[in-house]
């Protein structure tokens, strides 16, 4: 089995993102390969075009710590992920049924594919996790 | 409890993590040490008590030696050296990112 980390992102709950990312810079830190599938309201993050209600408010104390200047945020989260190479990968299905087309999301999307693409990398992955 | 850190191990880079919270000072430790050369040492200054646990564990994952941890008034003085196994290393390119 290699050393790689498979996580579905599957909420646009920031505490859920948050959570996402903790894991998957931490991964990336003890170096795994880690891929990210975003799938149903994951999504939002991906999308160029973002409004008030993209994301799912952090609970109160979460919403504290956000608030510390050295707290990073999300944009931030995603940047630092790119630079250690972790792989984000668009559910083709979900955005089908979100009615997105691949130039509504960021470049920081490697690619757009179904679950087979995701199963083949969790399936030698160490650690799988829906979040 | 045995500890490498003897006086005479000194920092050739101290890491300024303080304020950072989980998993940040990992991450950038990961990303500092791809800067140093193999034998020198990093300090690395952290007020998130989760190093404690995370710092040593980090180590034995990426093959780095851990030397020993200080405390004083809530803030941790870390100190591991940088070790040869190439192939387990974090893949973050050097520094390049400013301070998050």
């Amino acid at each position: 089995m290699a050393n790689k980390m498979a996580l579905i992102v599957f909420s646009n709950d920031i505490d859920k993102l948050i959570s996402t990312f903790n894991l998957a810079l931490g991964g990336a830190s003890m170096g795994m390969d880690v891929t990210l599938f975003f799938t149903f309201w994951g999504l939002e993050l991906l999308k160029k075009d973002k409004s008030g209600d993209s994301y799912q408010k952090p609970n109160p104390p979460l919403e504290k710590m956000m608030s510390h200047p050295k707290f990073p945020s999300i944009d931030q989260m995603v940047t630092m992920c790119k630079e250690m190479g972790i792989k984000f990968i668009a559910c083709t299905q979900s955005m089908e049924f979100m009615e997105l087309t691949k130039e509504d999301l960021l470049p920081v999307v490697d690619s757009v594919a179904g679950v087979a693409t995701f199963l083949a990398d969790a399936e030698d992955s160490k650690i799988n996790l829906l979040i | 409890m045995e500890t490498k850190l003897t006086p005479e191990v000194k920092a050739d880079l101290v890491l300024d993590a303080f304020g950072l919270i989980c998993p940040m000072p990992i991450a950038k430790t990961c990303q500092k040490i791809k800067e140093m050369e193999v034998g020198q040492v990093l300090e690395v200054i952290a007020d998130d008590n989760g190093i404690v646990e995370d710092m040593p564990n980090w180590c034995s994952t990426t093959g780095n030696e851990f030397l020993g941890i200080v405390e004083e008034n809530g803030e941790y003085h870390a100190f591991l050296r940088k070790k040869v196994d190439e192939k387990k290393e974090c893949k973050r390119p050097p520094c390049n990112q400013p301070d998050l």
